[in-house]
């Protein structure tokens, strides 16, 4: 018998989830209350420590996704465990890192605001953001519309694949293409160890919680897959239509 | 046929297909050698096509496998594609082509010699050879279906799959085809076809299976008392 | 060899499709043409700006006259199931890719020598280095078949496919645009402190990286 929330807390997904709590309360103390105010930007560049955290994260699930995607196609798709967690990790990182792209392209602009006075600038780095959300949606509405089935998940991972090369040449190019781009800020920057302090503290708290979301959508994946076979084992029985 | 095959042996072992929540094959098992005619019956939604589909490899299955084991080895890939050719339901020939020219493509694909020859004496036999330069999409589905059966003839396969291929045809077209898949057989090829007629189960079938909700409800010799039982045991169901 | 010409035999198989019917070079040419004309109002509002606009019209109308070009390329394998009669033959997939590749990247050519005279010729625009503009358009048209044909191929029996296609393919070929922009409006001597040369290796490098992952993945994705 459960006897209260704590108990919970046994549960590993729920201790992440826990931790991951803790540590986004602890990096909003870090960032507002250790982190000294910036001389030129005051206040607003405290938005950078959470936006460059889910920036970071977007890539890995980014890379993490195509890595699925590339297994998964390594298999050729074939039924068993191993396909189900891949398939499963690559859905997850592309939801997870959708969500992330958003908190990224929103709080963007805002800091641009106030840093360069202007909402929306092809800033090579924004604009590789923008894409990475773009590659992530295209990725999702193929799982969504090109058929859960064998070959619809394939089209997904073959897209996934191609996004770690295609990232590349896009990075590349916008580099070059930015020409007299703003400065990016913090290149080096950093300097005064409380800022690091909550920096650091931002990047384990989006970690935290990148890691939560993602194991709570496979396990979502997993219940699915257990739900469908349940369905499977009542279909196998049945003598049918 | 062209000159004669070796031993060889198609075979679907406990193949099981799953499309969202749904058995669509639940554990069939089926094998064809030369001279073998078998004969997929039962209703609509029996996986008579799927099947089919996955023994061509259109289809993807979940469990179970298929296998060609083709002069004493085990073929996959190129080779098994070479082997065994597909006739399945929307035809697979190009609209836009003549007949002539979608068995000579079909011809080179599969890199059989002397093609031009041999898409002219392929056209005969199918009775085409008048209509060879009409575009398929202006052909009838009676005359579609032959230029369909000459692409399996082409291309030198000893394994046919044969989806329904009595669609369309009329009563002289269905004994034309009859004569051509016994020919098949008899030239040490094997046949693996799909059929609702009794009539064509009866003259053709060595071996008939009886699908029903993807299972083998019977697996008879062929003849006139095999096709009899078949034909029961799908309608009146145990 | 024999692969080479299973190769041959699909490309001549498709031309001759397209002669008899054209169904793919009508409607690019006809798509384009209709482009450029639109752009022209809605852009040309003050010819002075025309040559800063002219080289982003360029691509844009090779990027979506291609994607129709693609979509019709491969409603001819729909049809009848005639790509599966292909992959179920006994030829290599990468064969029935590079013969795709190679028909679509033809009629994208034909369709940009009839409409990109005409961009330069609304736009005012006067090339003055010929090889560079000409390079980045091939270098580029290369990337955006490659591209284009994996996931067509791919998408060809998906619901809404005509959305599909270009949600999937714009970004993986945003370097191409950039990189085909950059060096168009270098050509038409737009006064940049840059040289083509690097955008051209950069497109170079786009094609040869994707056409090994793209012709490497069509096998994969399709036998999966």
């Amino acid at each position: 018998m459960r006897t209260g929330w704590f108990e919970d807390v046994k549960n590993p997904v729920a201790g992440l989830a826990v931790a991951a709590a803790v540590a986004v309360v602890a990096a909003l103390v870090a960032v507002f209350f250790v982190a000294p105010r910036e001389a030129t930007l005051g206040i607003s560049q405290k938005i950078f420590y959470f936006h460059v955290a889910s920036a970071i994260h977007m890539m890995v699930l980014f890379a993490l996704c195509g890595l699925c995607g590339l297994a998964y196609l390594g298999m050729r798709g074939r039924p068993g465990r191993w396909t189900a967690v891949v398939d499963g990790l690559g859905v997850a990182a592309a939801e997870v890192g959708v969500v992330l792209g958003a908190v990224v392209l929103v709080t963007g602009p805002l800091w641009a605001r106030k840093a360069w006075g202007t909402w929306w600038t092809w800033e090579p780095r924004l604009t590789l953001s923008l894409m990475v959300f773009l590659l992530f949606l295209a990725y999702l509405a193929l799982r969504a519309f090109a058929g859960s089935d064998r070959f619809g998940r394939g089209v997904a991972s073959g897209l996934a694949v191609v996004g770690l090369p295609a990232l590349y040449f896009i990075h590349f190019a916008v580099e070059r293409w930015g020409g007299a781009h703003p400065q990016v800020v913090f290149k080096g920057g950093l300097q005064n160890p409380d800022m690091q302090v909550a920096f650091y503290a931002s990047l384990l708290a989006m970690s935290l919680v990148s890691a939560t979301l993602v194991v709570l959508r496979l396990r979502i994946e997993r219940l699915k897959g257990r739900l469908d076979a349940l369905y499977l084992a009542l279909d196998r029985r049945s003598p049918g239509a | 046929m062209t000159g004669s095959l070796p031993a060889f042996r198609i075979a679907a072992e406990a193949v099981t297909r799953v499309i969202g929540r749904r058995h669509i094959l639940r554990g069939v098992s089926l094998d064809a050698g030369p001279g073998d005619v078998v004969a997929l019956v039962g209703p609509n939604g029996a996986g008579k096509t799927t099947l089919l589909h996955v023994l061509a490899g259109r289809s993807s299955h979940e469990d179970g496998r298929v296998r060609l084991r083709w002069d004493g080895r085990e073929v996959t890939g190129l080779e098994f594609r070479a082997r065994v050719a597909f006739l399945p339901h929307d035809l697979f020939l190009y609209p836009d082509l003549t007949a002539r020219e979608n068995l000579a493509f079909f011809a080179t694909l599969h890199g059989v010699g002397d093609a031009t020859d041999r898409v002219a004496g392929t056209l005969d036999r199918v009775g085409l050879a008048r209509d060879a330069d009409r575009l398929v999409r202006t052909l009838s589905r009676g005359m579609q279906q032959r230029a369909a059966v000459g692409r399996l003839l082409v291309t030198g396969a000893a394994v046919w799959l044969l989806d329904e291929p009595g669609t369309g045809l009329d009563t002289l077209g269905r004994q034309w085809l009859w004569s051509t898949l016994e020919g098949h057989a008899r030239a040490g090829g094997a046949v693996v076809l799909s059929s609702h007629d009794p009539a064509e189960v009866g003259r053709l079938a060595t071996r008939i299976l009886a699908l029903r909700s993807g299972r083998v409800l019977a697996d008879l010799a062929g003849g006139p008392d095999g096709t009899r039982q078949a034909f029961e045991a799908i309608e009146n169901p145990p | 060899m024999r692969t080479l010409g299973q190769f041959v035999a699909v490309l001549r198989k498709d031309l001759t499709i397209e002669f008899r019917s054209r169904d793919i070079l009508y409607p690019m040419a006809l798509f384009s043409f209709l482009l450029v004309v639109v752009f022209s109002f809605a852009f040309l509002s003050d010819p002075a700006k025309a040559r800063d606009y002219g080289p982003g019209i360029v691509w844009v109308t090779v990027l979506f006259s291609s994607t129709v070009g693609l979509n019709r390329l491969f409603d001819r394998e729909r049809e009848n199931g005639c790509l599966w009669a292909l992959l179920l033959g006994p030829v290599p997939a990468g064969a029935v890719f590079a013969a795709k590749v190679v028909g679509h990247l033809l009629f994208t050519g034909l369709m940009e020598a009839l409409t990109l005279p005409l961009v330069l010729l609304f736009f005012d625009l006067p090339v003055v280095d010929v090889p560079a503009f000409l390079a980045a358009v091939a270098l580029g048209t290369v990337g955006v078949s490659l591209v284009g044909t994996l996931f067509s191929a791919m998408l060809m029996n998906a619901r809404m496919k005509e959305v599909l296609l270009p949600l999937v393919t714009y970004p993986v070929l945003v370097p191409v645009v950039i990189a085909g922009v950059k060096v168009t409006a270098l050509a038409v001597g737009a006064p940049l402190a840059e040289e083509p040369g690097p955008w051209l290796r950069f497109l170079a490098g786009f094609d040869m990286v994707f056409g090994v992952v793209t012709l490497l993945l069509f096998e994969r994705m399709v036998r999966t």
